[in-house]
């Protein structure tokens, strides 16, 4: 497999002295879906944006599709594609003519732009509202004009900053199997995400990312693989917040206390243990723990997630920290309401 | 070629936002609408003891509200980029393997040609209210395409306040804080030898004065202590388009930096 993405060292420092990624190393290879996973403030944004020559690096070299970014940024954007994490279309041109403009930018003739157009718009589902304003579109029929202006020039390597973020289920499901599509047609794509439903649906491959460093790189089922078998967590019906951390503090070391646990921790209002063993041993005697101690809790075993398998490598959960704002390229984004 | 192709589709495409909110444009005509109303009333007796015999305030004003018009018009240039980097647009043009002059190109064009429609409107009110233009439809077009010339530096400008502000309302206040005074410190509202002195000794050195009576002079006929002279005066016109040329060209100039300083 050829590497369509080589990155290098990468680092970015904003001039407000914010260190927003912190030298990463990372290649795609061509036809891989590939992601990043990691919360908000990560640095997801800051690194998409360097690679689609929004932001200069601060340090470190990335190759795509045999050009050097900073030098051939031209041709980079030539065969790229990109979808930012806010939805950008210009309300005031229909979905046809959001995305003839971009054909145009793409140096697609009038012809073949409106051909191109039309056919996007049979993809996604838009071709109904082709000739309404995108000023009235939804949220989801928005990010779908979005994902098809990307398209118009059949990139063959497409960035999307989390594509999914703020769709509801159904519209996320739709998404999904959209991008799967693509990427089954052979467009590369390199997705970042917060989900890790998402990140395990999806990527072949993913690097999970914290705090502007690569952590763990490789595909899901080896992560989580990787965490042993099943977990165990003990859950709590009290609404109380004191009382609620007493019996998490028991449980935890009730757990503890058990041979055939690991890796007691506390998240998001449960205990989580990794199960060395398999549930046959190791259950009854937890239950039987808890029962002697007169701890009223529930008890589930689960197969690892890639949140476990987050929580593991950073010690803090996926989706527990407050976004630092994420890295921005242009002042911020603040979505305008007329 | 590939550059111009690029400059149309997002000219048209700064065209079409602009026919779309037609609110915008109705506003900007309203404000001048009401100065030329206005003014004509409340300077009448000013008019009659200032302007050459049988010329009527509104002739005097005509022109000058014609340019306000079109620079007031200008920053709706700057509001505009304001709106594009906000939502992400421009990150969209930024990514496309375009000259990323077209992005200044594009709107600089359009905004030309909304100021152009904007100043025929004012014109066409004038026409309404019974001002006569003395060298007629060649002296109009030449007057309203000076100040559009004028106006797209001023939009450059407000481009400029834009792309370091990155915030609609400092955009507005930034232009409006130049603007008004230096409107004030012309010979918009009355004839230049009623102005004080130092005023008029300002004005070699302001734009919108130099606009102002290259319009007067290429649509009503140039007035001077009581007397009106229908010759054009190719003197003051030289000076006044070498002037405001240069104020586009020293705007576009200052645009493409605060552009390239932007997007580096």
């Amino acid at each position: 497999m050829m590497a369509l993405v080589e990155v290098e060292g990468l680092r970015k420092v904003y001039p407000d002295g914010t260190e927003a990624v912190r030298g990463i190393d990372f290649a795609v290879g061509e036809g891989e879906f590939f992601g990043f996973l990691g919360p908000n403030g990560a640095g997801k944004s800051t690194t998409i944006k360097m690679l689609v020559t929004l932001i200069p690096p601060t340090e470190g070299r990335a190759v795509i599709s045999g050009f050097a970014l900073g030098r051939d940024d031209r041709r980079i954007r030539e065969v790229i594609g990109y979808a930012a994490q806010d939805v950008s279309v210009d309300e005031d041109l229909t979905g046809r003519e959001n995305l003839v403009l971009s054909g145009r930018l793409y140096h697609l003739a009038q012809r073949e732009a409106l051909r191109r157009a039309d056919e996007l718009l049979e993809l996604v589902g838009l071709s109904d509202a082709a000739n309404r304003r995108a000023g009235f579109y939804s949220g989801g029929m928005r990010r779908r004009l979005d994902l098809a202006q990307a398209l118009m020039h059949r990139p063959k390597l497409l960035f999307l900053d989390e594509p999914t973020t703020g769709l509801d289920p159904q519209n996320r499901r739709a998404m999904w199997d959209e991008l799967q599509r693509l990427n089954r047609d052979g467009t590369t794509v390199f997705l970042t995400t917060q989900y890790m439903e998402e990140a395990d649906t999806l990527c072949e491959r993913l690097a999970v990312i914290d705090h502007g460093m690569i952590v763990s790189e490789g595909s899901p089922a080896s992560m989580k693989a990787e965490l042993g078998g099943e977990v165990l967590s003990l859950s709590f019906t009290t609404d109380d917040p004191d009382m609620l951390q007493v019996l998490i503090d028991r449980g935890a070391a009730i757990l503890r206390g058990i041979e055939g646990l690991a890796e007691v921790r506390e998240a998001d209002r449960t205990v989580i243990a990794n199960m060395r063993d398999g549930a046959r041993e190791v259950l009854p005697e937890a239950l039987r723990a808890m029962e002697e101690a007169g701890l009223d809790a529930r008890i589930a075993v689960s197969p690892p997630t890639l949140d476990d398998v987050f929580m593991k490598i950073t010690g803090h959960a996926l989706r527990d920290e407050e976004g630092k704002p994420t890295g921005f390229s242009f002042g911020g984004r603040r979505r305008v309401k007329r | 070629m590939e550059t111009l192709r690029v400059t149309t589709a997002l000219a048209v495409r700064s065209m079409k936002r602009t026919i779309r909110r037609p609110v915008f444009l109705v506003l900007s005509l309203l404000q001048p609408l009401i100065w030329l109303l206005l003014f004509s009333q409340v300077m009448k007796n000013f008019g009659k003891a200032t302007l050459p015999p049988g010329m009527s305030y509104v002739t005097l004003f005509a022109p000058a509200v014609m340019l306000q018009t079109i620079l007031f018009g200008s920053f709706q240039s700057g509001m505009g980029m304001v709106h594009d980097i906000e939502v992400g647009l421009f990150d969209k043009f930024l990514i496309a393997p375009i000259n990323r002059m077209a992005i200044l190109m594009g709107r600089a064009l359009a905004d030309g040609a909304r100021m152009f429609v904007q100043g025929l409107f004012m014109v066409l009110l004038a026409m309404a209210l019974g001002v006569r233009f003395v060298h007629g439809p060649l002296g109009v077009l030449a007057a309203l395409l000076l100040a559009v010339i004028f106006g797209i530096g001023l939009a450059a400008l407000s481009n400029v306040a834009a792309l370091r502000t990155k915030s609609t309302e400092a955009t507005l206040m930034i232009v409006n804080f130049f603007l008004f005074p230096l409107l004030f410190l012309s010979p918009a509202l009355v004839p230049k030898d009623v102005l004080p002195g130092w005023i008029a000794t300002f004005g070699k050195f302001n734009p919108v004065a130099y606009a102002v009576d290259a319009s007067r002079n290429l649509m009503v006929g140039v007035v001077e202590n009581r007397t009106l002279s229908t010759a054009i005066d190719w003197g003051q016109l030289g000076r006044a388009t070498l002037f405001l040329v240069g104020v586009a060209i020293g705007g576009m100039t200052l645009a493409r930096m605060a552009f390239r300083k932007a997007t580096a």
